[in-house]
């Protein structure tokens, strides 16, 4: 239907309904198709003869879209099916209608409508909403988001993990690899379960890499946030746990030389002993790790900041708990106070837990700098807009000429919204005079000059800034 | 409106073809045909989805509304803060902490040069801080395996080689000795160093439980490899105190004898003044300060604690002489034993590596901020596009990659011709043509030369399109 006489489309509909027919007759309409990829439309009876062939979905795996019209239940649930298993690809299955059902529960991701054929599909799906097109939102925006904050979220957890782990490695290089754990053994079970929990949960719930805005308008961030290797993959688990090892070699070591090679750290004479040790570098390490999840947090509501204060508020009382009872754990007793009063070990904690922080901000920077994402170029396009809005200027640190630069760009805006203004303006003036007839026909033609006039000698980045200062990124 | 004023004045021949000519710049509109269903339509729209999705959604499916918090949480509209990380925050940070540590890194090392260390070796080989700045003498009390002596006295002279203002503390230093030692760790038992029992456990304790029926008081590794060498100070005029040397937490509350001491040391139970003669006495048992410090293990093998304290002022030349009776046995692991004099500072004692540490990272830092800083001035990247130095990069590669490419399909359309050429020929040979033949396939080929050269020429000289 609605194809010309040359179509594939005319051609399939005239073609007999006997397999062996079919096969061939769709062989020679589907090839041209393919090349120019356009679309293909297949009816019942050639559904019921191609779905078993291997060939179909080697062929519809190619094509940009395949129609399949009429179907019933049963063959949409097997072409989800033989897609998943030919393609391996994730599949994802929208419907309205309890004929949908079966298709719904074979996908991946199985999306029902819930509306004016009920709810039986909604039902069996994973995902429901009341409209088809809530589907661009549910996989650009919720779809970026999810996979964005299970990637943080996998990542960051190994991470933390393995710097404690890490930590206890180290230390059997001092302890003659005995099996003696620096950590007290009742604080390091709060260290997973309490102290660097909650953090981490809150950002896998709430953080949003990119606002719903960009996400919607962008559909090209999405692909930038999705495909294998840019947030997520072996070599970016690789490099984090290369990056637990490293981190947790420069805080043992520095902590290990500050505290203990030369014996004395209080100025009443006081040795630095084993237990004090073990609360410094684990009190380092906790604060480490938490503001290293602040480099991770894209965006920081108030919800984050109880949390991530709260933890290490607990994990402060928590320590006092434990240095204040006497027989629940007597190596931590009186430890965690004395801790506080040395001057050597608070100097240790600031240089050996900035220490980290300090390289991956240095190398961030460097990496924003000189190789930014996408994702990173898009987050610096809304603070952009941001300052545009206010009439900030872009960058502070920039030379004379550059600033100047920018000045005169933003003084040719101005010029090119004065001159639209002004077309607005003759558009809306009106004139009832006798020659109101050739006054309304130059207004028009001066009106066309000054519209077309200023896209022309607009720049494309003059374009850019009048969109983004429309308002809210909607096409002006 | 145009449109009306135009069909109002009864154009001209020459006006209609204008009219013609002229582009539709008002919606279609006229007055005729906004009827009342039309105008009520525009106020009420049904066509918008939206409104029509809430006109027939329940109360129940409808999000919540977002001027509540609870509307904002669950619609993901929470106020927030969501800011890129913008070179100007990276090089205030580095500067700060830059500027923080060198600061810190300063005071440190006056601190430390400020305490002053003087150590005397009396037992092994074992060079036992002489790369940190100390002042190291070696004098030998020790005891060798050959001579199976158990205790031998000696005096170790110091002459000190700067002022010392009180108090001036005296520490013992042990190498190689491994308190931080897994099951050395683990072989206490609390409750009989608190006095809750006299009793040894063997879940606690593994060695060190009982002897000869006599049980161990304070069981345990730990308690009994204690250091029980003594020092006594030998000058005259100057005295050495050795309380208060433990913690305070010790001594008040976590060090006490159990009930029934002395009493019960002559019966079934080993004390530690009979496991330690000479060092500890009866009457203070487990509350004896240097048990107490011996019993806060240190976290290296190589360690120092506390002695004792001498609170008179000393000065430089002066000759400070200790009676040592050593009885602590280090040569069959290797150690060493010294005796050591310090004065400490704010900081504590000398500690050559943190300040050392703090100035070098400092430098790190703010060099790295330096750095930084001139980009920024020299060649900014304008937010939200790729850095100039890197595009410029970019593009050469690209230049080169285009005319690489072009060198190799020239390379391939003189191959094709070259074959043609040879197909040609191979033609002619076949059909047997030549005379007239051959100008003609001459000029042919002479064209496609031609040809080649000009694509050739084009590919070349036209710039590479991004």
């Amino acid at each position: 239907e609605g194809g010309g006489e040359n179509s594939a489309l005319g051609k399939i509909s005239e073609a007999p309904s006997t397999e062996y027919e079919a096969d061939s007759t769709l062989l020679e309409t589907i090839f041209p198709c393919l090349k120019k990829e356009q679309e293909v439309r297949l009816d019942k009876k050639d559904l019921d003869a191609l779905l078993l062939k291997e060939d179909f979905f080697e062929l519809a795996a190619k094509c940009k879209s395949v129609i399949a019209c009429r179907c019933t239940p049963l063959q949409k649930a097997w072409i989800v099916e033989e897609m998943k298993k030919r393609t391996g690809a994730v599949c994802l299955a929208i419907g309205d209608g309890g004929n949908d059902e079966p298709m719904i529960k074979k996908a991946n991701v199985g999306v029902g409508i819930v509306g004016e054929e009920g709810s039986a599909a909604a039902q069996a799906a994973d995902y429901a909403f009341g409209q088809f097109r809530y589907l661009h939102t549910l996989l650009f925006v919720h779809g970026a988001w999810s996979y964005e904050r299970i990637s943080i979220m996998v990542l960051y957890i190994f991470y933390k993990t393995a710097i404690a782990a890490t930590t206890l490695f180290f230390f059997g290089f001092f302890s003659g690899f005995s099996g003696q754990q620096l950590f007290n053994i009742w604080i390091y079970t709060f260290y997973n379960a309490v102290f660097t929990a909650l953090p981490i949960i809150v950002v896998a719930v709430l953080d949003q890499g990119l606002d719903a805005d960009t996400l919607e308008n962008i559909p090209k961030a999405y692909r930038s946030i999705i495909s294998r290797g840019q947030l997520f993959g072996t070599r970016i688990f690789f490099r984090w746990i290369m990056n637990a090892v490293v981190h947790t070699a420069i805080v043992f070591f520095t902590a290990f030389w500050c505290l203990d090679t030369n014996g004395i750290s209080f100025p009443n004479g006081q040795v630095h002993g084993l237990w004090m040790t073990s609360s410094t570098i684990f009190a380092i390490c906790i604060v480490m790790v938490s503001f290293r999840l602040t480099f991770e947090m894209r965006s920081i509501t108030w919800i984050h900041h109880f949390f991530f204060w709260g933890s290490l508020a607990v994990f402060i009382l928590i320590s006092i708990g434990l240095n204040v009872l006497p027989t629940f754990n007597p190596d931590l007793f009186a430890v965690i106070f004395a801790m506080w009063r040395n001057p050597q070990a608070w100097l240790t904690a600031i240089l050996a837990g900035s220490l980290p922080l300090l390289l991956d901000l240095a190398i961030r920077g460097v990496q924003i700098e000189l190789f930014p994402s996408y994702m990173d170029l898009l987050r610096e396009r809304c603070l952009m807009r941001e300052q545009y809005q206010k009439g900030e200027e872009t960058f502070r640190f920039a030379p004379r000429h550059t600033r100047a630069q920018e000045k005169k760009h933003k003084e040719g805006v101005q010029v090119i919204k004065a001159k639209l203004g002004e077309a607005e303006g003759r558009k809306d003036s009106q004139s009832t005079t006798k020659k109101s007839s050739v006054d309304a026909l130059v207004n028009t033609l001066l009106r066309w000059r000054d519209l077309t006039g200023a896209v022309l000698d607009a720049t494309e980045e003059a374009a850019d800034a009048l969109v983004m200062d429309s308002g809210e990124g909607k096409t002006a | 409106k145009l449109e009306k004023n135009i069909v109002n004045e009864v154009p001209a021949a020459g006006d209609a073809k204008k009219k013609k000519s002229l582009p539709k710049l008002e919606s279609h509109k006229s007055d005729s045909l906004l009827t009342e269903e039309v105008k009520l339509e525009l106020q009420n729209p049904k066509c918008d989805d939206d409104a029509q999705a809430e006109d027939t959604q329940l109360e129940s499916h409808r999000p919540p509304d977002e001027s509540t918090w609870c509307g904002r949480f669950y619609q993901q509209k929470l106020p927030r803060l969501q800011k890129p990380l913008t070179p100007r925050v990276t090089i205030i940070v580095l500067t700060v902490v830059g500027c923080l540590f060198l600061l810190l890194g300063g005071l440190v090392i006056w601190g430390s040069n400020h305490a002053q260390y003087q150590m005397v070796h009396y037992d092994g080989n074992s060079d036992f801080y002489e790369n940190e700045g100390f002042t190291v003498t070696r004098q030998d009390c020790s005891l060798p395996a050959e001579r199976n002596q158990t205790t031998r006295t000696c005096n170790l002279t110091m002459t000190l080689e700067q002022d010392m203002n009180s108090p001036v503390y005296v520490h013992y230093g042990l190498t190689n000795f491994f308190q931080n030692y897994q099951s050395y760790q683990a072989d206490r038992y609390y409750r009989q160093l608190d006095g809750t029992t006299a009793d040894p456990d063997s879940a606690y304790c593994q060695y060190y439980v009982e002897e000869g029926g006599d049980k161990y008081l304070p069981c345990g590794l730990m308690a009994n490899s204690m250091f029980n060498d003594t020092f006594k100070l030998m000058n005259s005029d100057l005295e050495m105190n050795e309380d208060q040397i433990a913690w305070e937490v010790d001594r008040t509350f976590r060090f006490r004898n159990p009930s029934g001491y002395p009493e019960i040391c002559d019966d079934d139970y080993l004390c530690l003044y009979e496991l330690y003669p000479g060092v500890v006495s009866r009457e203070k048992g487990v509350k004896d300060e240097h048990f107490m410090v011996w019993m806060r293990t240190a976290a290296l093998d190589t360690f120092m604690n506390k002695y004792g304290r001498i609170e008179q002022d000393l000065k430089k030349g002066d000759t400070l002489t200790f009676e040592v009776t050593a009885r602590f046995v280090v040569e069959p692991f290797n150690g060493g034993k010294a005796l050591i004099v310090t004065t400490n500072s704010w900081i504590g004692g000398k500690n050559s590596f943190m300040g050392l540490a703090m100035v070098i990272v400092g430098t790190i830092i703010l060099v790295t901020a330096l750095i930084m800083f001139i980009k920024e001035i020299i060649c900014p990247r304008k937010l939200g596009t790729q850095d100039a130095i890197r595009v410029k990069a970019e593009e050469k590669n690209k230049k080169e990659e285009t005319r690489r490419a072009r060198k190799v399909q020239a390379v391939e359309q003189l191959d094709e011709e070259a074959d043609e050429k040879g197909v040609e020929e191979s033609k002619k040979e076949d059909e047997g043509q030549r005379g007239s033949e051959l100008p003609l396939a001459n000029a042919e080929e002479k064209d496609t030369q031609k040809e080649s050269q000009a694509s050739l020429g084009a590919g070349v000289a036209s710039p590479p399109q991004q």
